[in-house]
């Protein structure tokens, strides 16, 4: 038997697929709308179905990293997680949050302006726009999480660096989501907070919070050596942290905020990239020093798939369009969107598939065999499809900054012409195309969740303590 | 600013981020393997990101502050991958040590 934590974490697992299948079904529906003038018109806003894509997007993330910590916290403590029963019990409230806000968003879609429509069917903030009941629940689990990782920390009376690391980000990252509940009116104020709950989430506590799930797969998929994981953790912290929270700048360059911003956002921002390809050298590395502890091929593809991604998706497209110069006329085309799907897939989609296959080895096989075909064409289809549809938003979205704005002069008359422009309409069609592709993908790696390695199963005590273990 | 030099510029932008990952990968992939071809296939990309860097001082679109900035990235971007590769190195060096 397993930790009761860990049953839970795979529960959280399962979740996280599941809402990984709406999110892309919710985004194939919103790519279309791009296709079909008029589609949907007064039926299914568009705006409705992009906030289930990307709330959808936050849930099956968050759902990933929080199966991560219930199944690795209690092997780092060695002890049963504090409160289990009560997180088990969030769990389903959580899930039927995530249902009934999905209900609400879909056949009540929006409301007038009112307090009630905030309370009851949307807070309206981009990413997090739950109805404010459902973001008090998903607050609440949240700070249960966090209490449970404490909590039992204390008991065990045991701190690694690891668990210190972690603890001290998942202050600021709850904290952040306090965000959501904001209803400022100002429109230059709202957007300077807003910012600080995404990027201080993607480009600061998530990525510190990734850092130590995949410090942990390190040590238990490769047999690393702690000191070595827990040193290079702390870099890691110290450099995403300098470069990535003033990097926030980046996003007030044209909201109304000082101009100062300008100088401060585009020269940390730029630094950013400079810690992801210190975490590529470090992938390699381990690599090489291991491979012949690799046992998990699929799980290791995608934490080096998780490198290079966020070192591309993040580092390299961010990089592209961070200097004010460029992102003045860069801001809210679908260049950002081809930017927003890389790197969300690169640092944290690909981690999540790692971590879940980490755990599927140690429950499945031991360490027996585990191996498939279909692990690595889910890999190819997926990553094909993602880099497909992000470099037809590239090219889409740099045809629109150039039409539209560089020689249109942002007219509305230039708008409607960059729309028309075969560039721009070709690229959101491949955009489409390579989504199918990505989609395909998604149902290989779910047939290959379900077969592989089972069938080698490993008597009952070994598999007790390869879980523990 | 002519409207031609945004893509330009940020073209090149990007690639030179990129030129840098490839030289730092093939540095790390080169080390590993001790293969002095792949060292030197990454210090051809390193000098792709200078030649890169250059061209990005020409262009129009980018006020002096940040052609500034960009030559003393391009120094953070040689030193990263070697720098990594010998912490790395040494922590693990240290490790056995103790073994
Ligand atoms: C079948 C696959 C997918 C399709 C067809 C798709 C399509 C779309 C579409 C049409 C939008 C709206 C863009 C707009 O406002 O014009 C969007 C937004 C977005 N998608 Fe996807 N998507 C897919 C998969 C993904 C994946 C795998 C991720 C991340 C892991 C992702 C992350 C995002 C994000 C972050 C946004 C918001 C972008 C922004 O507003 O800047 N999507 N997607
Ligand atoms: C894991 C890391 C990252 C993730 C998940 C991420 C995701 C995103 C998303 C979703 C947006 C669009 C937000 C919106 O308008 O709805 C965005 C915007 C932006 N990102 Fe990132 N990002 C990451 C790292 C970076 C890095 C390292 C850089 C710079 C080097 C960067 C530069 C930018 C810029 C300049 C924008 C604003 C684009 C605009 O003005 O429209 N990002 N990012
Ligand atoms: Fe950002």
């Amino acid at each position: 038997m397993i930790y009761r934590s860990q049953q839970l974490a795979l529960r959280y697992f399962a979740a996280s697929m599941l809402l990984f299948g709406v999110m892309i079904a919710a985004g194939l529906l919103t790519s279309l709308y791009y296709l079909r003038v008029g589609f949907l018109l007064d039926v299914f806003h568009f705006s409705t179905a992009k906030i289930l894509h990307i709330d959808t997007l936050v849930l099956w993330l968050l759902m990933g990293f929080l199966g991560s910590v219930y199944w690795f916290l209690p092997l780092e403590l060695e002890r049963e997680v504090e409160w289990i029963g009560l997180a088990q019990k969030a769990f389903w409230i959580f899930v039927g949050t995530v249902a009934a806000v999905a209900a609400t968003l879909s056949f009540v879609q929006y409301g007038g302006t009112s307090a009630a429509s905030l309370w009851l069917i949307n807070q309206g903030r981009k990413y997090v726009e739950a109805p404010r009941w459902a973001c008090v629940l998903i607050a609440a689990v949240l700070v249960l999480f966090g209490v449970n990782v404490v909590a039992t920390a204390l008991r065990a009376r045991r701190m690694t660096g690891i668990l210190a690391v972690l603890i001290a980000d998942l202050i600021p990252l709850i904290v952040l989501f306090l965000n959501a509940f904001s209803a400022e009116p100002n429109m230059s104020k709202d957007l300077f907070w807003w910012w600080w709950l995404i990027h201080l989430w993607v480009e600061a506590t998530w990525e510190v919070f990734i850092g130590c799930v995949l410090a942990w797969s390190l040590l238990h998929l490769l047999g690393a050596s702690r000191a070595i994981v827990e040193s290079w953790l702390y870099v890691e912290v110290a450099m995403v942290l300098g470069t990535g929270i003033l990097g926030l700048g980046h996003h007030y360059f044209w909201i109304g905020t000082p101009s100062y911003w300008l100088g401060i956002g585009g020269f940390f921002s730029a630094l950013e990239p400079l810690p992801l390809l210190g975490m590529v050298i470090h992938a390699i590395y381990d690599a090489g020093a291991h491979r012949h502890q690799i046992l998990n091929r699929p799980a290791f593809a995608w934490l080096l798939a998780e490198a290079f991604g966020n070192f591309l998706g993040a580092g390299v497209w961010g990089f592209m369009m961070t200097l004010p110069q460029i992102n003045l006329f860069a801001h809210g085309t679908q260049w950002t969107a081809s930017h927003s799907h890389f790197a969300f897939w690169g640092a944290y989609g690909c981690a999540v598939i790692s971590v879940i296959y980490l755990v599927l080895q140690k429950i499945r096989a031991g360490r027996g065999d585990f191996e498939s075909q279909a692990w690595k064409w889910a890999f190819a289809l997926l990553n094909i499809g993602l880099v497909g549809m992000s470099s037809a938003l590239l090219i889409a979205g740099m045809a629109q900054a150039f039409y539209e704005r560089a020689i249109g002069g942002s007219t509305f008359q230039a708008f409607l012409t960059a729309q028309a422009n075969r560039w721009m309409t070709e690229g959101l069609q491949a955009r489409v195309l390579f989504g199918l592709v990505f989609t395909l993908g998604y149902f290989v790696l779910l047939y290959d969740f379900w077969k592989i390695g089972k069938g080698r199963r490993a008597p009952e005590t070994t598999l007790r303590k390869e879980a523990s273990g | 600013m002519k409207p031609e030099e945004l893509l330009f510029a940020s073209l090149l932008l990007g690639v030179f981020a990129l030129a840098g990952g490839a030289y730092g990968s093939f540095f790390a992939i080169g080390k590993l393997g001790r293969s002095r071809l792949l060292l030197f296939t990454s210090r051809v990309f390193f000098g792709l990101q200078a030649v890169l860097c250059l061209v990005l001082l020409r262009v129009s679109t980018l006020h002096l502050g940040w052609k500034l900035f960009l030559v003393a990235s391009l120094l953070g971007y040689a030193v990263v991958p070697p720098l990594a590769w010998s912490a790395l190195e040494s922590l693990h060096g240290k490790e056995k040590g103790k073994s």
